[in-house]
């Protein structure tokens, strides 16, 4: 048992008061000469023992109160038999390493310190009452051994714990152990402890296995410690935000899915959650949390900046800040220029093999790309300088000259898009010759959809339907359920492709004939898609389905290269990846949170991803080339987050059965768990003393009054 | 210091009452105390005067007219009853913390007992007692009798233990034959033969009464502090503390009183619990109406 408030433990003299009184104010008996003495003899041999015990009873009580009053006051606790840290109070000689995780979530606030602080308190309080050679290991952003070897200087490890600031990672503590047993290693004989200073969760979390010892050396003891004590520590955290195009709303709206965990026991009602854009709240909203459960909390936005602009979602705080918000940026839809050229023209709009491609990549329905789209005829596509685009269509495009075909394969092979659809006007042996090196497949000749009875009865029948989908295309991605969607599509006729067993494409769509309807290619920089059907209503309703829009746009986007803004955060300590596309930036000049810049260059392999290392704090990374170039003034930044799976600070359940080095763990946290202060208990006893002293008093009047 | 048992007032006030033999000694109302012989004995033995309250019938008019005062006639009855008057004089008998002692309160019983036997002619005797017999005056009918009587018990020395079956047996001896035997102790010896020997009389044609007279504090024990009790016949001393044995207390004396009544009872004698608290006079009429 100890005591938060030793010192008041001197009130404990104050039992010795009723004893004292008695003793002072002891009365001499009157005498009295009295004839029935014969009576009274009797009478005390029957009840003086019973009322000597009361009497004695009662100044007991009266003395036991005294003492439970200062035994209340100095605050006692009782250490569970298994307190990890009971075998270092009072040792003498050995050698303890301390560990003190200073990692982020060692930031959150219990009661009135901060974990961190609370280890500072217990590190500090143990050095009090060992006496032997200590070092400090301190696993923060860094795992640091402040005063190096152990020594019997505490004052030096009392003034490293001092500085002590919880970090931005969390992955540091295995590495602390790690080196604590470095040190402990090279100590002289005699008991070796490493002492870890964590979350409960923390302590559960694999450590490395303490060394070998020497023969006759006793084993070095690893002790895990629960600076909460065991107490609840409840946390809730965003721990991941999803950005998607929502074309459904207009014009340059987003959608913001942010995905909030509860790790606590009770419920969460209404949180306060909000969306800032470059620090304005911009949507406010309320989640519901059940005991550590996740909810995901969505936002629409819209983004009219055509810069990136930082943006956050945020929970209302509580005792650990760093994971109540999630930033990123939202960047600015890419412009795609996007070059339609229509081989089958016509007066009438709706007959018109672009009129349904025209609406949809029109801007005020395309989300996350704003796509400049030019239309020209066959007949002047010749001319046209393909660099200015990123991506070409070719709609029903019959003939095409050999040195348009070298141009387009040039165009591909650098980095563009293409993209060819079919229709009457198509000449499958002359595209084949043309364009055979960025086709898929090779076409073959249209064909009419279902069989040849069902072509001539007519009818619906001789429609196929699109019924087999690659859903991890990142075409279909979005598509929830194709088959819903893009299933209802009929296709009156197609273009046959050639099977080809080495064929270099992916089938992204098929019919129920089993003929491919979408397919794509990479060809190097570039990429192709093939639709065998058309991109009006020659040959089939496609183009008037509702999910045409968004295929069309994630053709768009995929052939360009634009994917789903990415906001898979980047944790701390790991590299961001820089998009640098412009071949002309030799240099990036990255800046962190606290405005420091730090210079990347263009990596010396020329396949290598830039990348950023250091990502030493969470927030806002800009990106800008070094120097600025003409059209170039900002690159994507990205935003850097604490790592999101270590938000859940509590440890294993006790009660849970495990085997091997949990149960080590468990039973460590158990102990800790088991701490209990016992003033609650002191006062509930001095309340039925109070009542016993009550009791005794009131049968010794009731008896008088009797009498 | 000569103890004040005669109370004149009471002793006017007792004037024109009997005292009812077959009531004190039986404790029933059996009727009033019928002599043969009563006040109309052969043998003259004096005059008194009269008090209201005599009866107009025994005014000796012959008298009334020598000396025109109103006298009674007393005569000697030798065949009345004789009554042995009983009193513990030993140490226990001198507590009184409230101004009358047990010995006063029994000795102004007995006077009164013995005024109102030789008022009706009945011939009283005393006898004093301690560990040994103290003093003994025969019973006489002779109206200045009672003076002697009254003298003894006022100047009876007090103290030393008790020893009341050898009185009783004492008197059983001298009381020849059939007489009233009225015996006035605290009864606090703890002689497990009391009753026995009370018996015994009783068998022997003898009536007997006893007055068993306590102080209230031997009834209530009002003791609140530690205490030296001292034992007033043997200066024995005995340190208690009252608070915690009362209830016990209460119980033992209880059971001895209870105890005591229920066995002279069965051996037919009238058995009167007395405190000192309660006045003489209401004493003496609750005696005389044989209530216990």
């Amino acid at each position: 048992m100890s005591f938060l408030a030793p010192a008041l433990l001197i009130g404990l003299l104050a039992a010795a008061i009723p004893p004292i009184i008695h003793l002072i104010f002891r009365r001499k008996p009157k005498v009295v000469r009295f004839p029935a003495l014969e009576f009274i003899r009797r009478s005390q041999k029957k009840t003086m023992r019973r009322f000597r015990m009361k009497q004695i009873l009662l100044m007991l009580v009266r003395s036991l109160l005294m003492a439970l009053v200062a035994f209340a006051v100095a605050r006692p606790f009782l250490r569970g038999a298994a307190e990890p840290t009971a075998a270092l109070e009072g040792a003498q000689g050995g050698t303890v390493v301390f560990v003190v995780d200073a990692s982020w979530p060692m930031a959150y606030r219990l009661a009135d310190a901060t974990l961190l602080e609370r280890a500072r308190d217990k590190v500090e309080n143990l050095l009090d009452q060992f006496s032997g050679q200590a070092a400090l290991v301190i696993a923060g952003d860094r795992v640091e051994a402040p005063v190096g070897e152990p020594t019997s200087d505490y004052a030096a490890l009392r003034k490293a714990l001092a500085d002590l600031t919880p970090g931005n990672r969390a992955d540091r503590l295995a590495d602390g152990v790690a080196r604590a047993f470095d040190l402990v290693d090279e100590a002289p004989p005699g008991p070796r402890r490493v002492v870890v200073l964590t979350t409960a969760a923390g302590a559960a979390r694999p450590l490395p296995e303490p060394p070998t010892a020497a023969a006759g050396q006793p084993p070095v003891e690893l002790i895990r410690v629960d600076v909460a004590d065991g107490q609840p520590v409840p946390n809730r955290a965003i721990v991941d935000v999803k950005l998607s195009p929502a074309p459904q709303l207009g014009a340059g709206q987003w959608r913001v899915d942010a995905r909030v965990a509860s790790y606590a026991d009770e419920p969460i009602q209404r949180l306060p959650v909000h969306l800032e854009v470059d620090g304005r709240v911009q949507v406010r909203g309320f989640l519901d949390l059940g005991p550590g459960q996740e909810a995901t909390k969505t936002f629409y936005t819209r983004l009219d900046a055509k810069d990136a602009t930082p943006a956050a979602v945020v929970l209302e705080a509580d005792a650990l800040e760093a994971d109540d918000v999630r930033r990123f940026w939202l960047q600015p839809a890419p412009r795609i220029r996007l070059l339609a050229i229509n081989g089958d023209p016509r007066p009438t709009p709706q007959l018109d093999e672009l009129f349904f491609l025209e609406r949809a990549l029109a801007p005020e329905t395309a989300a996350g790309a704003r796509v400049v789209l030019t239309m020209r005829g066959a007949d002047v596509f010749e001319g046209e300088e393909l660099s200015d685009y990123d991506v070409v269509v070719l709609a029903n495009v019959g003939e095409l000259s050999p040195e348009r075909g070298r141009a387009l394969d040039a165009f591909v092979r650098a980095g563009g898009g293409l993209l060819v659809s079919m229709g009457d006007r198509v000449k499958p042996s002359e595209l084949n010759a043309v364009l055979g090196s960025l086709l898929p497949r090779t076409l073959r000749d249209v064909r009419a959809a279902g069989d040849a009875a069902a072509l001539d009865e007519g009818g619906d029948r001789q429609n196929a339907r699109l019924s087999v989908f690659d859903r991890s295309h990142p075409i279909l991605r979005p598509f929830s359920d194709p088959a819903g969607s893009l299933g209802r599509a009929r296709v009156g006729r197609y273009m046959l492709l050639d099977p080809a067993a080495d064929a270099a494409g992916a089938v992204v769509m098929a019919t129920d004939d089993g003929a491919p309807f979408l397919l794509t290619r990479t060809v190097e920089r570039g990429r192709v898609a093939l639709l065998t059907g058309t991109l009006d209503r020659d040959w089939g309703d496609l183009p008037i389905r509702p999910a045409f829009l968004p295929l069309l746009q994630q053709i768009v986007r995929y052939l360009t290269r634009v994917a789903d803004m990415d906001t898979t955060p980047v944790i701390v300590g790991q590299a961001a990846p820089i998009p640098v596309e412009d071949p002309r930036v030799r240099r990036v000049s990255v800046q962190g949170p606290d405005g420091t810049r730090h210079l990347v260059e263009r990596p010396t392999d020329p396949e290598a991803a830039w990348v950023f290392e250091a990502t030493e704090q969470p927030g806002y990374y800009a990106v800008s080339p070094e120097p600025p170039l003409p059209g170039l003034v900002a690159l994507p930044g990205f935003a850097v987050a604490v790592d999101p799976t270590v938000s859940d600070l509590r440890g294993p359940r006790v009660e849970a059965p495990d085997t091997g080095e949990g149960d080590t763990v468990r039973a460590a946290l158990a102990g800790a768990a088991k701490r209990t202060e016992l003033w609650h208990a002191a006062l509930l006893v001095l309340f039925v003393l109070l009542l016993a002293e009550g009791a005794l008093l009131f049968r010794r009047k009731r008896t008088q009054a009797a009498a | 210091m000569a103890r004040r048992i005669i109370d004149q007032a009471l002793l006017t006030r007792l004037a024109g009452l009997n005292l009812p033999v077959g009531q004190v000694v039986e404790g029933v109302l059996t009727g009033m105390h019928k002599s043969p012989h009563h006040g109309a004995s052969v043998e003259f033995a004096q005059h008194r005067e009269y008090v209201p309250g005599d009866e107009i019938r025994h005014i000796d008019w012959k008298a009334y007219g020598r000396s025109d005062r109103y006298s009674i006639k007393q005569f000697e009855d030798e065949t009345n009853l004789r009554a042995y008057l009983l009193v513990d004089t030993s140490g226990s008998m001198d507590y009184g913390r409230r101004g009358v002692t047990k010995l006063e309160y029994a000795s102004q019983l007995a006077a009164a007992m013995a005024w109102l036997l030789l008022r009706q002619g009945d011939a009283a005797g005393l006898m004093t007692f301690g560990e040994r017999l103290g003093h003994f005056l025969p019973p006489r009918t002779r109206g200045d009798h009672f003076w002697r009587i009254a003298s003894l018990l006022e100047s009876e020395p007090v103290g030393g233990p008790t020893n009341v079956v050898a009185a009783l047996q004492h008197a059983a001896e001298v009381a020849g034959r059939r007489s009233l035997i009225l015996l006035f102790s605290d009864c606090l010896d703890f002689d497990p033969r009391l009753a026995a020997v009370a018996r015994q009389l009783r068998r022997r044609r003898h009536r007997v009464a006893v007055f068993q007279v306590l102080d209230p504090d031997e009834l209530e024990f009002p003791f609140d502090e530690l205490t030296l009790f001292e034992d007033m016949e043997t200066d024995e001393k005995l340190l208690a503390d009252p608070r915690g044995m009362r209830e016990q207390y209460l119980l033992e004396i209880k059971a001895f009183c209870d105890g005591l009544r229920r066995d002279l009872l069965e051996g037919d004698v009238a058995y009167h619990r007395l405190s000192t608290a309660e006045p003489l006079e209401r004493a003496v009429l609750r005696i005389l109406q044989g209530a216990a």
